[in-house]
């Protein structure tokens, strides 16, 4: 009775099988996956998956309202506290002016990372179907907000959109989208190593097994 | 091999395989199929009718009984949290018809307690009278007269007594008189009249409750693509029939909750009875749709947000998306 379990499966020729011959009686077994562990594998990898599914959905939700937020924040932007005697003041104006277009771009950078196995296109339909999402749940927010008024018993005063705000919420976010745009070409750069471990890793386990086949043949 | 051993497995060795043995491709049992030798390394095997893996019969290790121990337990475990969320859709849509039956209810709500308002005090002034003469006046039962103007003049309603007039204005400038307690001698005597008066059930709809619709139609759609990705056994017809239980058992708790008689009720109450019958069937079959549609078309937009958000080497385990319509996997461009 020799022990099989040490010896190397070597993959067969005919049938892809993983086939143990044994040293002492040259009986040939195959060597299968033990139905438990592969049970378990391939529940990991599916739930694997669905987890990415899900964080990638979510992140695409949350930067379209991270879209939706920075508009909101650019129409408070008041150029002429630039001059403003009061220093915070002016460091809000310029912390604005900065962070608005810094955030969008740190947007577009990792949007275009999560989705780096798409076309660029991809990505940047994301961030503005779920900006424009967001914008109408604003844009409806007043009826929402009449009726929460009338199921909670409380007066709520609300103001309709004029021209001038459909006017600057669209080059806001236009200006937005087209600073995401400009993240991805950081992304571009950066993508090569967010892909570069995994696939270190599996190249190496591939190398290991390929040469100790090769050393039992 | 020796020449010996294979002389003793030859005569040994079984024509078909006579035990439950799983294709460790497909999960199909090779019971009953032929068993042949196999010329390269002697070895017996069979070949799965279904798949057509081959499949050694000296394997190492051998099935195990836990594979189909830990497949019922959590197939168990699966049924209950589908129970779950079937429980789970039927409160959001019973949640969501009841809010809709509330707003439409509002403005009748408001004739009513304050027409109950009114009536109330002018029995209060008569008794008051009755007490002063000393109880001999005979008096008569006191009267409510309510008028509604049309849409046009505001909406208003007018409740005219023998002790004053109360206008009562639709929306948010009155809300007072929802959570008047009605009596129950009021209601016999003077509710259908009352309601008669206002222009009936129809002419005081709440046109507000329509807003409802929008989040109605959201959650519906995502509850038919959740139910749609979920029995993926099923065909979508038969997935659809899920949720239709959930949209019978929403209606009939909203109407049953709104057709329960007390002696004492809110006046919003009462209102709620008159309009449940009318709002719920609305709601849910609204609702109903918006459902169909998330069933019929959530496949394929599981599909493709699982093209959209994977690479095709994480694709693989969600491939009965595909597979369960007869689609192949679509390859990695």
């Amino acid at each position: 009775m020799t022990e099989l379990a040490r010896i190397r499966a070597v993959p067969d020729l005919h049938y892809g099988l993983a086939v143990v011959v044994c040293p002492s009686c040259d009986t040939a077994c195959v060597r299968t996956r033990h139905p438990d562990i592969q049970f378990w594998r391939n529940f990991r990898r599916l739930h694997q998956s669905i987890r990415l599914v899900i964080f990638k959905v979510f992140l695409s939700i949350a930067l379209g309202a991270l879209m939706f937020g920075l508009v909101m924040w650019g129409r408070e932007f008041d150029s002429s506290n630039f001059q403003s005697i009061d220093p915070g003041r002016q460091f809000g104006a310029w912390a604005t002016a900065i962070l608005i277009p810094a955030l969008a771009c740190a947007s577009g950078c990792v949007i275009r990372l999560v989705y780096r196995h798409q076309h660029a296109v991809v990505p940047l339909i994301a961030l503005v179907i779920f900006g424009v999402f967001f914008t109408w749940v604003d844009y409806i927010f007043m009826g929402l907000t009449l009726m929460m008024s009338k199921i909670g018993g409380f007066d709520f005063s609300y103001h309709t959109w004029s021209a001038n705000d459909f006017i600057l919420r669209a080059s806001l976010f236009s200006f937005v989208i087209v600073c995401a745009f400009v993240g991805f070409l950081p992304a571009k750069f950066l993508s090569p190593f967010m892909s570069r471990s995994p696939n270190r890793k599996f190249r190496k386990l591939r190398r290991k097994r390929l040469k100790s086949i090769e050393r039992s043949h | 091999m020796t020449d010996q051993q294979q002389n003793q497995s030859e005569a040994y060795m079984p024509d078909e395989i006579r035990a439950d043995r799983a294709c460790i491709g497909c999960g199909f049992n090779l019971y009953g199929q032929t068993v042949t030798k196999e010329p390269h390394y002697g070895m017996a095997i069979t070949r799965c009718p279904e798949c057509g893996t081959v499949a050694a019969l000296q394997t190492y290790p051998s099935m195990s009984h836990w594979v189909n121990r830990f497949r019922s337990i959590i197939a168990a475990v699966w049924i209950v949290l589908l129970l779950g969320a079937l429980a789970g859709s039927t409160v959001v849509l019973t949640g969501l018809s009841l809010s809709a039956t509330e707003l439409a209810s509002e403005n009748l709500a408001e004739i009513i307690g304050a027409s109950h308002e009114e009536w109330g005090k002018a029995k209060e002034a008569q008794a008051a009278a009755v007490n002063a003469t000393g109880g001999t006046t005979p008096t008569a039962a006191p009267t409510t007269t309510t008028t509604t103007l049309p849409t046009v003049f505001n909406g208003t309603t007018t409740i005219t007594t023998t002790t004053g007039t109360t206008v009562v204005f639709p929306g948010a400038g009155s809300r007072s008189f929802r959570w008047v307690t009605i009596s129950e001698e009021w209601r016999k005597d003077h509710l259908d009249s009352t309601i008669e008066q206002a222009g009936g059930v129809w002419a005081n709809v709440d046109g507000e409750f329509l807003i409802m619709l929008i989040p109605g139609i959201i959650v519906g759609v995502l509850c038919g693509v959740f139910w749609s990705v979920t029995l993926l056994g099923g065909t979508k017809r038969r997935a659809i029939l899920v949720p239709l239980v959930a949209c019978f058992v929403a209606a009939a708790i909203v109407i049953g909750i709104n057709s329960t008689d007390s002696s004492f009720q809110w006046a919003r109450e009462i209102a709620r009875g008159y309009y449940a019958p009318i709002i719920v069937p609305i709601m849910i079959g609204v609702q109903f749709t918006a459902i169909s549609v998330g069933v019929f078309a959530g496949r394929k937009i599981a599909r493709f947000v699982v093209v959209m958000a994977l690479p095709a080497r994480n694709r693989v385990p969600l491939s009965l998306l595909w597979t369960c319509e007869g689609h192949s996997l679509p390859k990695p461009k």
